[in-house]
C-alpha cells in the first residue's frame, strides 16, 4: 500500500473539481478582472440554488443503486411550482404556499417510488413517463402561461442577498446538503444507502429494508425538486411552467461531474455540490468573456468526459 | 498547486491595474435574443451592429442556445454585472427580467425589452416591432380575403410559453370573433423550436380534418414546416398556408405555392430601433410622440402611457414583391 491509496476515490473527484475551479476562477482572473467580485459571487449562487437542490435528490436515488436515476426531476420542479400557485390562485392562504409547493414535489416522489419499487419498472423508463407526464401536466393546466401573483414576503426571501450570499441558498441548499453529508457519513441509514449501492442482494441478505428506502429516497428526491419549485417561485416572482426545463440532464451532469458513480454506492454530495459550483461559474466566466453560448454546451461536455477519464485513470491504476 | 495559484494571483493583480488604464468611453448596448443562431435574430444583430457604427456604441449580441427562460436571464444578469450601459432583451416569458430589474437600476444600467415584452416588470421602454393587434388582426384579414368567411383555419405555433406569440394568437380569436363569426379557427398547437416537430403537427392537421382551408405558422421556426407539410400532403391551391415568417425563409413556399402571403416586419430594421433605443436612454433624452431616424424607413411611434416605441404598421410579403427584400 502506497501513499496515493490514503487519498479514497471520493476526495481525488472533488480535488480535481476544485483545481478545475480555480483555474476558471484564475482564467477569468486573467482575462476579465473587473469580472470577479461580489456581484459575481451573488450570481453564480443564485443560479446554483436551484440545480444544487435538484441535483441533491439525483445523486441520492442514483447512490442507492439498482440502476437508480430520476428523470422526472425538472417536471417535478416545474409542476410543484404551478400546482402551489394554482392552489394559491383556488384561495388558499399564502402562508401554506411554501408546504403546497414542497407537499406536491413530495408525492410527485413517492409516486416515482411506487412505480419502482412496488410496480418493478425500471428506474430509466419510469422516471423517463413521469418526466413527460409531470412537464406536460404543467404546461397543460396553464396553457403555458406564467402563473403570477407571488407573494412579496416570499420574493423578499427568495431576491434577499446577505454578504453577497443569496439567502436561498444560504437557507435552502446549505443545510439539505449538511444534513445530507452527516446523513449519508454518520448514520446507519446512510451505510444503508451505501450497501444497497454497492450490492443489493446482500444488502437484502443483511436484512436492509431495500425498497422501503429507495421509496424513501424517490420521495426525497421529488420534496427537493418541490424545494426547488418554491426557490423558483420566490425569486422569478411568478410560476412558470417549464422552469424545470433541462434540469434532468444538467443535474445527471453535476452528479457524474461530482463523484457519484452510475451504477450506485460509490460518490459523497460534497462532490456534486462542488460540481454544480464548477459548472455555474464555468457558464457565468465564459458569458462574462463573451464567448458565444453554443461553444459553453460543448464546453460543458468536453469537462465531464475529461473528468471521468481522470476519474477512471486514476481507478485503474488502484 | 498552491504555488501555482500564487503566480496566478499576482499575475491577476497585475493584468487588473493594466485593463483599469484601457477604460472605454464608448457606451455599450446589449441585444439579448430569445434564441441565438436563427436568420431572424442574426437580421435584427445585423441592423443593431449598423446602427452601432452610425450612433458610435459598442453592441453586444449573445442569448441562450434553446429557449430557456433561465439560461437567458443568467445571459441578463451577467451583463449587468458586467457593467453595460443599456440591456435589451427579447423575453421568452413575461417575468424573464422580473428579478434583476431592482439590480439594473441600482447599477443604473438602462434595462429594457424589444421583439418580445414583459409588460408590468418596470423595464424602461418596449421597442416593439408591430403592434401584437396589428400582427394579428393582419393575418386572418388578408387570410379571409383568400379562402373566404367560413374557413377552417388551423394555427401552428412555437414554445407554448412565448407571451408574444400566444398574443398574436389571442389577436387573431378575437378579429375572428368580431367580424368573421363563421370563421372556425382550430385550437393551436404548439412544436417547440424545432422545425421538423412543425412539419409533423401540420400534417396531422391537414391529415385529420380533410376540409381544412388556411394554415398559420406563427413563430418562425415553424414556417418550413408548415410549408413542406403543404406541399408533400399535395394540397397546394387547397390549404393556404401563410405564417410570420421572413422573406428568404417564405421565398420558395411563396413562389411554390404553398403559402398564400407572410406578414412580418424588417427585423433589421427593429435591431436598429433597438440599439437606437438604447443610446436615447442612455443619454438621458426622452422620446417624442414621432421619431424620424435616420436609417430607418417610417418613423418610429412612441406611446407614452403604455411605453412603447413603435417600429412601424406590419409588412404583407406574397410572391409578387418576396423579390424586392432580402432578410
Amino acid at each position: 500500500m502506497n501513499k496515493v491509496l490514503r487519498l479514497d476515490s471520493r476526495s481525488v473527484s472533488l480535488l480535481i473539481l476544485v483545481c478545475l475551479w480555480v483555474l476558471v476562477i484564475a482564467g477569468l482572473a486573467i482575462l476579465k478582472p473587473a469580472a470577479l467580485g461580489g456581484a459575481m459571487l451573488t450570481s453564480v449562487l443564485q443560479f446554483s440554488t436551484i440545480l444544487a437542490l435538484v441535483a441533491l435528490g439525483q445523486s441520492l436515488v442514483i447512490l442507492a443503486g439498482g440502476a437508480g436515476i430520476d428523470l422526472s426531476v425538472g417536471g417535478a420542479v416545474s409542476l410543484s411550482a404551478i400546482v402551489a400557485m394554482l392552489l394559491l390562485k383556488a384561495g388558499m392562504p399564502s402562508v401554506l404556499l411554501p408546504f403546497a409547493c414542497m407537499g406536491a414535489g413530495l408525492l410527485l416522489g413517492l409516486f416515482n417510488g411506487y412505480l419502482v419499487t412496488r410496480l418493478r419498472i425500471l428506474p430509466l423508463i419510469a422516471t423517463l413517463g413521469t418526466f413527460f407526464v409531470f412537464s406536460g401536466l404543467a404546461l397543460a393546466l396553464t396553457g403555458g402561461a406564467a402563473q403570477s401573483g407571488v407573494p412579496q414576503w416570499m420574493l423578499s426571501w427568495g431576491r434577499g442577498v446577505w454578504f453577497s450570499i443569496p439567502v436561498p441558498f444560504l437557507t435552502a441548499t446549505i443545510p439539505v446538503f449538511v444534513l445530507a453529508a452527516v446523513v449519508l457519513g454518520y448514520t446507519a441509514w446512510g451505510r444503508w444507502i451505501y450497501a444497497m449501492g454497492h450490492n443489493e442482494t446482500s444488502a437484502r441478505l443483511v436484512g436492509i429494508p431495500v425498497d422501503r428506502t429507495r421509496m424513501i429516497l424517490y420521495a426525497l428526491s421529488g420534496l427537493l425538486a418541490g424545494v426547488a419549485g418554491l426557490v423558483s417561485l420566490a425569486w422569478l416572482g411568478s410560476g412558470r411552467p417549464n422552469i424545470g426545463q433541462n434540469l434532468e440532464l444538467e443535474s445527471l451532469t453535476a452528479a457524474m461531474l461530482g463523484g457519484i458513480g452510475i451504477f450506485g454506492g460509490r460518490g459523497g454530495v460534497g462532490g456534486v455540490f462542488a460540481a454544480v459550483v464548477l459548472l455555474i461559474t464555468l457558464k457565468t466566466g465564459l458569458l462574462q468573456l463573451n464567448v458565444n453560448t453554443v461553444w459553453q454546451v460543448g464546453i460543458v461536455g468536453a469537462l465531464l468526459i475529461v473528468v471521468l477519464l481522470a476519474d477512471r485513470f486514476y481507478q485503474n491504476r488502484r | 498547486m498552491f504555488k501555482f495559484a500564487k503566480q496566478l494571483l499576482a499575475a491577476t493583480v497585475l493584468t487588473a491595474a493594466a485593463t483599469a488604464a484601457f477604460a472605454q468611453d464608448k457606451p455599450k448596448v446589449a441585444f439579448v435574443p430569445q434564441l441565438i443562431g436563427i436568420p431572424y435574430f442574426n437580421a435584427m444583430e445585423a441592423g443593431g451592429k449598423k446602427a452601432a457604427e452610425d450612433l458610435g456604441v459598442e453592441f453586444i449580441y449573445t442569448g441562450p442556445v434553446d429557449t430557456n427562460p433561465v439560461d437567458q436571464l443568467q445571459i441578463v444578469q451577467t451583463l449587468i454585472d458586467q457593467g453595460v450601459n443599456a440591456v435589451s432583451v427579447s423575453v421568452l416569458d413575461a417575468s424573464s427580467i422580473a428579478p434583476v430589474v431592482e439590480a439594473a437600476k441600482a447599477k443604473n444600467v438602462k434595462l429594457f425589452t424589444s421583439d418580445s415584452d414583459a409588460p408590468d416588470s418596470g423595464r424602461a421602454v418596449y421597442v416593439a416591432q408591430a403592434t401584437d393587434e396589428g400582427l394579428g388582426f393582419a393575418i386572418i384579414d388578408e387570410l379571409v380575403r383568400r379562402v373566404g368567411e367560413d374557413a377552417k383555419i388551423g394555427i401552428v405555433s412555437g414554445e407554448a410559453t412565448a407571451s408574444n406569440l400566444n398574443a398574436w394568437i389571442g389577436f387573431m380569436k378575437a378579429r375572428a370573433a368580431e367580424k368573421y363569426p363563421k370563421l372556425q379557427l382550430l385550437e393551436p398547437q404548439f412544436a417547440g423550436g424545432t422545425a421538423q416537430r412543425a412539419t409533423q403537427i401540420a400534417g396531422d392537421l391537414i391529415a385529420a380534418n380533410p376540409d381544412l382551408k388556411g394554415l398559420i405558422a406563427v413563430a418562425s421556426s415553424t414556417c418550413p414546416g408548415v410549408a413542406q407539410a403543404i406541399e408533400t400532403a399535395g394540397k397546394i391551391g387547397q390549404v393556404v398556408g401563410t405564417g410570420y415568417c421572413s422573406p428568404n425563409t417564405a421565398r420558395s413556399y411563396l413562389k411554390s405555392g404553398a403559402f398564400g402571403f407572410t406578414v412580418l416586419w424588417d427585423p433589421a430594421q427593429l435591431g436598429y430601433l433597438t440599439v437606437w433605443a438604447g443610446k436615447q436612454l442612455i443619454d438621458g433624452k426622452q422620446f417624442e410622440a414621432s421619431n424620424t431616424i435616420q436609417g430607418l424607413q417610417s418613423p418610429a411611434t412612441y406611446d407614452a402611457t403604455k411605453g412603447i416605441l413603435l417600429l412601424g404598421p406590419p409588412a404583407i410579403f406574397t410572391a409578387d414583391n418576396v423579390d424586392q427584400f432580402d432578410f
